[in-house]
């Protein structure tokens, strides 16, 4: 999250800064690069039910993905609506 | 770590000073920089406490629930000891799993959807506000914006009434009770006392209007989501939670525009700058400036040996001005990006709840006033309503002009 929107990557709004409490920074991970991921926790997977595009396969809270050497080359859609 | 090694490191430095004496409360800035240039923590002797001031310490604690647990209670005094009980709250005293099962219960009452379905309304009430204000021409940004709005608007939401001067009292009552028994504190008992039973009730079920967070809340106990007595504690969290620190935050963003007035023009030219001019305020007074975890066990805290079962004072507000973390940090900049960055709303697992309603109520009826107001100045200087935890303002003198 905080690299799409130093990058000023369109449509990541994250209203709360990366604190789980806003649901607008949603994205939907590649399936292929989906094992590389820890999977969301109890509370992410709670304000997954709350983002503006419909959660489907691969959605994810972008400020609760980290980026490390592993992730290298991850691709993500940014959903088409965060409000 | 094992042991031996753990018994090897020192312990923290030794800071003399008294954060809660009057002065501090009343200008905390010089002992900010004490606290933080001493170390990442230190052993404040006055208190048998451990502090920490630093950005990145502070932030380090908080997300470590394991080491630094919330059930021993948010203030200096352990809950869990002999003759120093009081009632936790459940959602911000308490560890995981039973924080988790609390927290998303209340997470999802307080969703980013519910709040985004305030915004007309408090629109509206923020437009009766500021109109007001501008036809006055002199104003009190306290009491005549802040807390006129916030007590007009939160309560609708909440579906509870809360009669501003008994809220007020019991606020100080309890942002006074999570220090040491100052003078402070005794004023502020004696004068809640009268009011304690109206307290008492305030958050019970009976009280809860149709269609407000309260009764979702007592609705999830009926539901058996909460355990039976948790939807009155939760909503007294919620209340205690929900105005003062936003009345302050809310101030605050008046006092720092009506002082600079090229931050001011920024936010003219850019009214969604509004949302920038009250983070940057939360930044520089964090409402809430102390909030207690305490160490589980024995454990070593960069580089410094922590005896277990001590309380660890986290001082947001000298986090916020930390010069390691922000550059010029004593400067107001509605430019800076700081949220999610600065930790006047906590960090991790217990962070602020309410933080998208507390924004939106900031941004509506900051809007509201740059949106009529040409310039803000102050007409005589900000009194301050000192308590042991919270930083606050009792009045901001204002004139606004406009056409």
């Amino acid at each position: 999250m905080r690299a799409a929107v130093a990058h000023g990557v369109d449509g990541i709004i994250a209203d709360c800064g990366g604190a789980m409490g806003c649901a607008t920074c949603h994205v939907f991970v590649e399936r292929e690069f989906l094992p590389l991921l820890a999977p969301p926790s109890e509370m992410e997977d709670q304000m997954l039910d709350f983002t503006a595009a419909p959660r489907a396969e691969g959605s994810r809270l972008a400020c609760q993905v980290m980026i490390t050497e592993a992730l290298d080359g991850l691709r993500v859609r940014v959903a088409e609506r965060q409000l | 770590m094992n042991a031996t090694a753990l018994s090897e490191l020192p312990e923290p430095p030794v800071l003399e000073d008294d954060p809660y004496a009057i002065e501090t409360l009343a200008n905390p800035y010089a002992f900010q920089a004490r606290l933080r240039d001493a170390g990442p923590i230190v052993w404040l002797a006055k208190h048998g406490i451990y502090a920490s001031g630093r950005h990145d310490a502070v932030k380090a604690i908080a997300s470590d629930w394991k080491s630094f647990v919330s059930s021993g209670g948010i203030g200096m005094q352990d809950i869990r000891k002999p003759g120093k009980f009081r009632i936790p709250s459940v959602i911000t005293e308490v560890d995981p799993p039973l924080h988790t099962q609390v927290r998303v219960v209340l997470q999802r009452i307080l969703s980013p959807i519910k709040v985004r379905q305030w915004r007309e309304t408090f629109e509206r009430e923020a437009a009766i506000i500021a109109e007001r204000i501008i036809a006055q021409g002199t104003f009190d940004g306290v009491t005549d914006v802040a807390e006129a709005f916030i007590f007009k608007v939160f309560p609708d939401a909440m579906g509870l009434e809360i009669p501003r001067d008994k809220a007020l009292i019991i606020a100080e009552m309890r942002f006074n009770q999570t220090g040491p028994a100052n003078a402070l504190y005794e004023a502020a008992m004696e004068r809640a006392a009268p009011h304690l039973e109206w307290f008492n009730k305030s958050c019970e079920r009976e009280m809860a209007l149709s269609g407000g967070v309260a009764e979702e809340v007592f609705l999830a106990e009926d539901a058996g989501l909460l355990q039976p007595g948790y939807a009155s504690n939760v909503v007294r969290t919620l209340v205690g939670g929900g105005t003062d620190t936003t009345i302050a935050g809310i101030g605050f963003a008046l006092k720092f525009l009506s002082e600079n007035p090229d931050q001011w023009d920024i936010v003219r030219q850019d009214p969604t700058r509004v949302r920038g001019a009250f983070e940057e305020a939360l930044r520089m007074e964090a409402p809430s400036q102390i909030v207690y975890r305490t160490t589980s066990e024995e454990t070593e805290f960069q580089g410094y040996r922590l005896a277990g079962d001590v309380k660890v004072a986290m001082f947001n507000g000298a986090a916020n001005r930390d010069p390691r973390q922000w550059s010029d940090p004593d400067r107001y900049d509605v430019t800076r990006n700081t949220t999610g960055v600065h930790l006047a709303l906590g960090h991790s697992i217990h962070v602020c709840l309410g933080q998208m309603l507390a924004r939106l109520e900031a941004e509506t009826i900051l809007a509201a006033i740059v949106k009529r107001a040409t310039r803000l100045r102050q007409t005589s200087e900000p009194q301050y309503r000192l308590m042991n935890q919270v930083r606050a303002l009792r009045s901001l003198p204002l004139i606004a002009e406009a056409g």
